[in-house]
């Protein structure tokens, strides 16, 4: 027995190193559709050009915050045609604990006098994953970086903080200099992505749709933020961006709480009981608007905040 | 709880730190401390069902206690269907009454007679197909006095849940496992490794392989009249190695587990991917059912020596039992009756017992001869399967077609057209294949890994980051949980 306990401590960190080791080498050489739970810094991805983008912007009028439904929703470039600076800071599936982390680290400089927040409830029932291994690998390495990490237990985000670490001790920053980005032609500067013109084509789901819950940490880290937000006194307004009439109508049970949460944080506005919008000419997927849907939406917003 | 959950990754250390630290030196409390852990394990889930557990598990101690006292025949015979009774009762409420509830209405109401009956929503209890066949060979091994009945409940109660195999097998013989709780363990390091190396395998099986196909199979099987043929038969292969490797890495979990805990349990695969035809393919899968169903109703309606008309109708009934234990419905039903329709022609030519040793045995690459039976059996078997996976026969049948069409000789669109891991899963799954291949003398693939320490460990590491680099990221329950 005694031998069998040795074994295994002695196995342990071996098995730690070893594992770290593979991590780096498949990280290093093996081609990205072979890496499932690794996140390696892409520049041709938008939160890549995004986060880079950022740093040219400072003092800006309005800045946007969300998941995909903000950086692919909010045209910035609509916002700008009437005069006022943007910058759009939605990341892939973002939620409150990453959107936390991503203004501790940029509202000092941008100083926006607005803030347009995409809420939804999958955002506060998303467990963040995918952005936060996003945001590790294409963002700054910093203390933030690794408590995000280790917070989120997940093996992708540690697989993905992992190789960052090394990326950032051994081999190189991932931060290029601004003039080497090579702007896809989806990506708009100012952070909007352009959605395709494709029309949404309802798949029959893989799982009955769930009844999801607030996840507590969302809560705790979107009141964090407000109370980042009210000591600086911008402006905050929450939307509800529409989603295609089958996904909305899977969050039926939550969204009257849901709306009802929001409306207490302040202003709030759920357009999907306000747009009329129709799934197969206005939407590319059930969470996405298409280009067609873009426009309206943003005109709704510019109309009903006077701007 | 799951074995592929940090829960369970908490609960198997402390159980074996407990068990072999605190009690070593005490059976009684030994037995006693692994039936409250896997009542603990089984509540994890849902503690009301653990009351289930606890009554079949009285009810089979008494009867196997009268039927060591009583010898008149007529009552050891009522003792013996009272057991049977309340167990396949039991089963026959939770997983097969709202099947004969509906079956009966539709064949009334074909018939012209409206009846009105509401279907109950019954939660099907995890397990219950597994523990109840395991506690039903006891009563009948008492029965035919091929086993003394016990006098220690505690050694009994633990039989009946031990809590690595009690939710999805392999279903335990009485005469195998209940005579290790008699008996003093003591801790054996080769042992003990060995069984950290079958969890390990069974892990990487589940998480790996089965999780990975799964995304595939699920996504593939939600819309089967949108896929072309090619899409569609990498579904179905996919869904043979989803529910092998879900299987059969859970029958690996739970033998290692037995063995970090000093007990031996039968092996349920044995590389049934390799078999050269479908009869050889059947004592390869879940060894452990088949040899229960052969035991228990095969031999007693007769077996093979009534002629072979019997036979026939034997077999028949075998496999169809077999499809309609594994769910209530008809799905599964046409399942074992395909299978049997398979073994027919080797039965009829005296020929099921052909292929007994393992393929291509001492040789590194099997025949040409026994290369196309290998292929043609592995397609019999993942045809049968898409009856096993779909929702309807129809729908089964719906999916063959649209597979044995023209488009079948197309590529599948790439990534499937929504960003699968297909090339990753391709792979892993050929790569698994051929570790499988080159260890198929052994009981399971590494059991021997006869390699300097360093490199062992290394390939145990390598493992570990195969699992950490390719499990999906949501717990998924093993299939074999809803039956």
């Amino acid at each position: 027995m005694r031998q069998f306990i040795k074994s295994i401590l002695l196995y342990i960190p071996v098995c730690c190193l070893s594992y770290v080791l593979f991590v780096c080498f498949w990280g290093e050489f093996v081609p990205g559709a072979f890496r499932t739970n690794l996140a390696v810094e892409n520049r041709s991805e938008n939160t890549s050009m995004r986060l880079h983008d950022v740093r040219d912007y400072e003092d800006i009028d309005i800045l946007f915050l969300g998941s995909s439904r903000a950086f692919s929703h909010f045209d910035t470039r609509m916002y700008e045609s009437l005069g006022y600076s943007a910058f759009n800071l939605g990341t892939s599936s973002q939620t409150p604990v990453q959107t936390k982390i991503l203004l501790e680290r940029y509202l000092d400089v941008l100083n926006p006098e607005l803030i347009i927040y995409e809420v939804s409830p999958s955002m506060f029932s998303n467990d963040g994953v995918e952005s936060s291994t996003d945001i590790i690998a294409n963002g700054k390495c910093d203390m933030a970086s690794v408590r995000m990490g280790i917070e989120s237990r997940h093996i992708k985000v540690l697989n993905t903080l992992i190789f960052r670490l090394y990326t950032k001790a051994f081999k190189r920053d991932t931060e290029p200099e601004s003039q080497k980005l090579d702007y896809d032609k989806r990506y708009i500067k100012g952070g909007f992505l352009v959605s395709e013109q494709t029309k949404y084509k309802p798949l029959k789901l893989a799982s009955p749709p769930q009844v999801e819950n607030l996840n507590p940490n969302q809560i705790k880290a979107f009141e964090s933020i407000l109370d980042m937000i009210s000591t600086r006194e911008p402006g905050l307004i929450l939307f509800q961006v529409p989603f295609a009439r089958d996904k909305y109508e899977s969050h039926q049970a939550i969204n009257p709480v849901f709306d009802r949460q929001m409306n207490q944080y302040g202003r709030y506005y759920n357009l999907n009981e306000t747009m009329h919008l129709v799934d197969t000419i206005h939407f590319r997927d059930e969470f996405h608007l298409n280009l067609t849907g873009v426009s309206l939406l943003n005109d709704e917003i510019i109309d009903l905040l006077s701007l | 709880m799951l074995f592929n959950s940090i829960d369970f990754a908490i609960f198997l250390p402390v159980v074996f730190m407990i068990y072999w630290f605190l009690l070593n030196n005490n059976l009684k409390l030994q037995n006693l401390f692994l039936v409250a852990a896997s009542y603990f394990f089984y509540g994890w889930w849902d503690w009301r069902f653990l009351s289930l557990i606890l009554f079949s598990t009285l009810v089979d101690y008494t009867v196997g206690r009268k039927l060591r006292t009583e010898e008149k025949q007529v009552k050891r015979k009522m003792l013996l269907l009272t057991s049977i009774l309340v167990n396949l009762g039991f089963l026959g409420f939770f997983k097969y009454y709202n099947f004969f509830l509906d079956n009966f209405v539709a064949a009334f109401t074909f018939l012209g007679t409206d009846i009105r009956a509401s279907s109950l929503n019954i939660i099907l209890p995890v397990g219950i197909s597994f523990y109840t066949f395991q506690t039903m060979s006891y009563t009948i091994d008492v029965y035919r006095k091929k086993l003394d009945p016990t006098r220690d409940f505690i050694a009994f109660a633990a039989f009946v849940s031990f809590f690595p195999q009690l939710v999805a097998g392999p279903i335990e013989r009485a005469t195998n496992l209940l005579p290790q709780f008699y008996k003093r363990r003591s801790f054996d390091f080769s042992k003990a490794s060995d069984g950290l190396r079958q969890i390990l395998w069974g892990l990487f099986k589940k998480v790996v392989i089965a999780d990975n196909c799964a995304e595939i199979v699920n996504f593939v099987y939600n819309n089967p009249s949108e896929m072309g043929g090619s899409t569609l038969f990498l579904g179905a292969v996919c869904f043979s190695f989803q529910i092998y490797g879900d299987f059969s890495g859970y029958s690996d979990i739970a033998i290692g587990t037995a063995r970090l805990f000093g007990f031996n349990l039968k092996r349920n695969f044995a590389f049934p991917y390799f078999s050269r035809d479908i009869a050889e393919f059947w004592r390869r899968w879940h060894i452990s059912l088949s040899s229960w169903f052969r035991d228990y109703v095969y031999i007693p309606l007769g077996g093979s020596r009534g002629g072979t008309w019997m036979n026939i109708r034997n077999i028949f009934i075998i496999f169809i039992v077999s499809g309609f234990w594994h769910g209530a419905s008809w799905t599964f039903i046409a399942w074992g009756f395909i299978n049997a329709l398979c073994f027919l022609p080797l039965l009829l030519t005296n020929s099921n017992r052909r292929n007994i040793e393992i393929v291509a045995k001492g040789k590194v690459f099997p025949t040409l001869k026994e290369t196309l039976s290998i292929l043609l059996t592995f397609g019999i078997t993942t045809i049968a399967w898409i009856f096993f996976r779909a929702e309807t026969i129809g729908e089964a049948f719906v999916y063959i077609s649209n597979m044995l069409s023209a488009s079948l000789f197309s590529l599948p669109p790439r990534g499937l057209g929504v960003g699968f891991h297909l090339a990753p899963t391709v792979l892993l799954v050929a790569a698994f294949t051929l570790v499988e291949w080159f260890s198929r003398d052994a009981e399971y693939a590494i059991e021997k890994l006869s390699i300097p320490r360093p490199w062992r460990w290394a390939t145990y590491s390598f493992l570990i980051f195969l699992i950490g680099m390719y499990m999906q990221t949501t717990e998924t329950p093993f299939i074999y949980f809803q039956f």
